[in-house]
């Protein structure tokens, strides 16, 4: 899949805020910004939303809960044992069960749902990467067309990139 | 922390990853072996019986038991500084949360060995799990020993993939400074991660998720740890505030293992401005308020014993503090709920050597306290004629333990140079990001 | 940033002479009915029922009044700056303590009816269970924990009413850290945490385990501090809907305070409920006759059982599952209802450990006088607030950790 467009890469954050405001106002899309930490001006200034996988994890707990009851419950009417008097199916000590299949199965869910929603795990890297954006520097990646480079390269040297290149997806 | 930039913080953090020296492979080569002793000793006891642990009637768990307890304990703390500090957002955890949780992990592994190791028949261990089977058997879910299983298996699952989750970003730093084949293997740990705004953000979600999951995880762990005792009817050990009790003396035996362990760290690696006196000062302030929550439970169990009028309960009381075990309950008193009283004062709190030397002490204390309260009960319950006591650690039981310790600092000696022991992307959040303005 | 003095005349209460009245006549009221009501009960027919809602009463309102000075004592300890707003808040419930401490000595002129040990003395355990010690002990205790709360507040107003008193801007503004108030709330909020775990616990222990005095639990001091803490918490969640929608406080007080108390009140909503559970399940499992008559009466007898699962729902599973909302958290409507629920619930809760113990009928003894009487003791609690927030300033102003979260531009750590 070829995806066109420049990468600028920045030194300062509020440089690369101002710039996808700028690029967001002329309607150009963003494929990604790249930064070395999580960042909430950066989100704020894509307004991407809050991220679904809470309701996942929330999925994967109560399939946990009833698992954990489901278990116990049917291994239990295998037998119908009188265990110290309790009865063969008794609720209380099930609880136990249930809550720590509710977590294991909740963090599963988290855990999937985070990659899934990431795209990880990625067999290689996007060219358009830069070994640098995990240490110091930020980086957006504009897709555009031949015609609309020059806007772009514009703009983001106008906002403040320390490098602008052309790269691929 | 303050006035580093980003650069300046990988640097410093990832030159922890450089080629070690002599003393690091002279420390790893002495764990080894003692790895290898605690195998022969396991070995040995495979071979004997467990009469050569010196189990035997009325006291039927010793050591084993002691040393699951005392490390699941550990990883609590672990757990607590990378989970529960995160959701109270304290500021001074930053630096120390990718070393607790990764004591967690290997203090969880080494905990989930001594089931194993106590077992005599060891090859039949799968048992416990619930499989299918031409019988039809299942495991009792009523017996707090299956809690037991599916609770440190799901606490060992969880703070591996909450640690790991963590790692990922680090990983990734590390990938794109390393060159040839550490490069590949690191990048295939780092999955692939970009740090893209649509990463950062799923991230983010998942890891604050991890944190809420873990936090009550960690209080059900030792909740279920504490009824393998409570939920027994004997005296000593039938008592419902254990779950609290167990959890609060977690916390405490793992922050002083924090301390004990990060204090030659800090010096080893030089890591002196990140790991700075603030936060060992905060660790402290913590010991303090989970040692007075122990001195609370020692008083309230000491005070029912007596009210409840059962004629066995206060005789285990007056028992463990004037019978055989009698000098090691006193020094569990001491230590747990009396030596911690030093970190009120603030010149304990700021000084390395009462840092140091508080914290072993508790180590020591906690480790007693299970102790006491695990072969106490057996020895002395209901029937005077029962009545019989547990001799001591025999020398297979200790080769076992140097084993537990050593695969224990083998494993996070590895993790000192293989992986960051700060979380580099957490500290970055920590520190004003840069401006131009 | 912002004025001194719009900060310190938007936390001088505000609200107009006829509301405050209004307030205080109603108050008052409900205080006079209340008092008739307990004493006609206790000259009337059944004495017992009028002494145990005055019991259960007791101990619901003066552990949540203990409960929320413990929590002003934590964000000292903790040099927190989330809560800072709410301190003074937090503090306000401790107007109700000296009260609370009369309202204890009225106790001992019921207590042959509340105290069943006296005419049937336990001999094991009467070295524990007689009425001087237990009256002294109880008294010493309840007396030494108010007049440390009544330190923390008296120096965290005093700072403030001596900086607005001083009135220098400048003084104010370079607010040393380590001045005397700043030091004496140091020594006492740890203290006050120390002596509010054990007296409380022997409170629970004393008027309320040994009303049943064969049963103990180890963990029931625990259960009773805990959950006072939980009810203070939402005490101020109500106290701080309050102080955003009636003294119009919204510049100090933002949504995002609510976001954190409410979660804090989550997290002792779970301890609180796993509190429970320990001692439920330790005692359910051990199945010894002992132990677990208590429990049985209380949770599976015919007059019992719905009432337990009542306590629950409210006190536990509707505020777990509230609370999770995210969004729900920073509205102040949502949460101050939820806190009223919270309150209803742990109210039960202590009616649930109290009443079984000395009831012995079939039907639950709740009627008029029941509610009369509890709407006395909650009309005293809310008169004194409302006079401790007559005099003194609603915020903090003086406090140095309130100016740093005033002039904090952004948020770390956000989420």
């Amino acid at each position: 899949m070829k995806n066109e467009g420049l990468i600028g890469v920045f030194k300062y954050l509020d440089d690369l805020v101002g710039a996808l405001e700028v690029i967001r106002r002329n309607e150009l899309k963003i494929q990604s910004v790249y930064s070395p930490v999580r960042s909430h001006e950066v989100l704020d200034a894509l307004g991407l939303k809050s991220s679904p996988v809470r309701y996942f994890t929330l999925v994967g707990a109560i399939l946990g809960i009833a698992t954990g009851f489901g278990l116990a419950t049917y291994t239990a009417l295998q037998w119908k044992f009188i265990v110290s008097g309790k009865p063969p199916v008794p609720r209380v000590p099930y609880v136990i069960i249930a809550f720590e299949f509710c977590i294991l199965l909740g963090v599963f869910w988290n855990l999937a749902s985070m990659w899934a929603k990431s795209r990880l795990p990625r067999l290689g890297l996007p060219p358009s990467y830069d070994p640098r954006f995990s240490r110091d520097r930020f980086g957006v990646m504009v897709l555009c067309s031949e015609s609309d480079r020059e806007k772009v390269m514009d703009i983001l040297t106008q906002a403040g990139a320390e490098e602008v290149h052309a790269a691929n997806g | 922390m303050q006035g580093f930039s980003y650069g300046e913080i990988d640097d410093k953090i990832l030159s922890t990853l450089a080629p070690p020296g002599r003393l690091y492979y002279f420390l790893l080569a002495g764990c080894a072996s003692g790895i290898l002793i605690g195998l022969s000793c396991w070995g040995y006891q495979i071979a004997t019986g467990l009469g050569a642990a010196g189990i035997m009637h009325p006291v039927k768990w010793g050591t084993y038991l002691i040393n699951f307890v005392f490390w699941v304990g550990i990883a609590h703390s672990g757990t607590l500084i990378s989970a529960i500090l995160y959701l109270f957002k304290a500021r001074w955890r930053t630096p120390l949360a990718r070393s607790a949780e990764a004591m967690t992990v290997f203090a969880v592994s080494v905990a989930g060995l001594f089931p194993l190791i106590h077992l005599g028949r060891v090859w039949i261990v799968y048992w416990i799990l619930p499989y299918p089977n031409q019988r039809n058997l299942w495991p009792n879910f009523q017996s707090p020993l299956v809690f037991d299983v599916i609770a440190i298996s799901t606490y060992l699952t969880v703070s591996f993939l909450f640690w790991y989750t963590g790692l990922i970003p680090d990983l990734a730093t590390v990938r794109d400074r390393a060159t040839g084949i550490r490069r590949k293997i690191y990048g295939i740990l780092s999955l692939g991660w970009t740090g893209s705004d649509r990463e950062w953000n799923h991230h983010g979600t998942a890891y604050l998720l991890f944190a809420a999951l873990a936090t009550p995880l960690v209080i059900s762990v030792h909740s279920v740890v504490s009824w393998d005792f409570a939920l027994g009817i004997a005296p000593g050990w039938h008592s419902t505030i254990f779950a609290p009790y167990f959890v609060a003396g977690a916390i405490h035996s793992g922050l002083a293992m924090v301390l004990t362990l990060l204090i030659p760290l800090r010096h080893i690696f030089k890591l002196e401005n990140i790991l700075t006196m603030h936060i060992f000062e905060n660790v402290a302030k913590t010991i303090v308020f989970t040692g007075l929550i122990m001195g609370y439970s020692y008083l309230t169990e000491f005070f029912i014993s007596w009210y409840s009028g059962n004629a066995a309960e206060w005789a285990i009381s007056t028992w463990r503090a004037t019978g055989h075990y009698a000098f090691l309950f006193w020094m569990m008193v001491v230590f747990n709920s009396v030596a911690p009283l030093g970190f009120f004062f603030k010149w304990a709190r700021t000084n390395l050597v009462p840092l140091l030397v508080i914290s072993v002490l508790i180590n020591i204390g906690m480790w007693y306290e299970r102790y006491i309260i695990i072969l106490s009960s057996p020895a002395h319950e209901f029937d005077p004629y029962s009545w019989g006591l547990y001799f001591g650690p025999t020398w297979v039981e200790y080769g076992i333990m140097l084993g537990s310790f050593s695969l224990f600092s083998f494993l996070f000696l590895l993790f000192a140079k293989f992986v960051p022991s700060v979380s580099m992307s957490e500290l970055k959040e920590e520190i004003p990001p840069p401006m131009r303005n | 940033m912002l004025q001194m003095d719009e900060l310190v005349r938007k936390s001088m209460v505000e609200s107009s002479p006829n509301s405050r009245r209004t307030l205080i006549i109603l108050f008052s009221g409900m205080i006079v009915v209340g008092a008739a009501t307990f004493v006609t009960g206790i000259f009337g027919a059944e004495p017992e029922r009028a002494w145990q809602t005055y019991l259960v009463n007791f101990v619901f309102w003066t552990g949540l009044s203990f409960g929320t000075v413990l929590f002003s004592a934590i964000l000292t300890i903790t040099n927190a700056r989330w809560g800072r707003p709410l301190k003074r808040l937090a503090e306000a419930p401790g107007a109700f303590l000296p009260v609370s401490l009369a309202m204890f000595l009225v106790i001992f002129l019921g207590r042959e009816k509340i105290f069943h040990w006296i005419h049937e003395p336990i001999p094991e355990k009467a070295a524990w269970l007689n009425i001087p010690f237990l009256f002294a002990r109880d008294g010493l205790g309840l007396l030494t924990l108010t007049a440390v709360s009544l330190a923390i507040i008296y120096y965290s107003v005093k700072r403030d009413t001596d900086a607005i008193a001083a009135g220098v801007e400048a003084d104010l503004e370079n607010a040393k850290k380590s001045d005397k108030y700043e030091r004496a709330l140091r020594f006492l909020s740890p203290l006050y945490g120390i002596l509010y775990a054990i007296i409380l616990s022997l409170i629970a222990f004393d008027l309320i385990m040994s009303l049943s005095p064969h049963w103990y639990s180890s963990l029931f001091g625990a259960a009773y501090f805990i959950g006072s803490l939980y009810t203070g918490l939402a005490a101020l969640m109500i106290l701080a809907g309050l102080a955003l929608i009636k003294l119009d406080l919204g510049r100090y007080i933002h949504p995002r305070q609510l976001h954190d108390l409410a979660k804090l009140t989550l997290g002792f909503c779970l301890m609180t409920g796993d509190f429970f559970f320990t001692q439920f399940f330790v005692i359910w499992y051990g199945n010894l006759p002992e132990e677990t008559r208590f429990v049985i009466l209380r949770t599976r007898s015919f007059t019992w059982e719905p009432f337990a699962w009542a306590v629950l729902i409210v006190s536990f599973a509707i505020p777990f599952v509230v609370l999770l909302n995210r969004k729900v958290k920073m509205k102040p409507a949502a949460m101050m209802t939820l806190s009223i629920i919270i309150l209803a619930g742990m109210w039960m809760e202590r009616y649930l450990l109290v009443v079984p113990s000395l009831w012995k009928g079939e039907h639950i003894p709740f009627g008029i006088s029941e509610i009369l009487i509890t709407a006395g003791f909650f009309g005293t609690v809310a008169l004194c607030i409302l006079m401790f927030l007559q005099k003194f300033p609603v915020l903090p102003v003086a406090d140095p950790l309130f100016r740093e979260y005033l002039s904090t531009a952004r948020d770390r750590n956000r989420w």
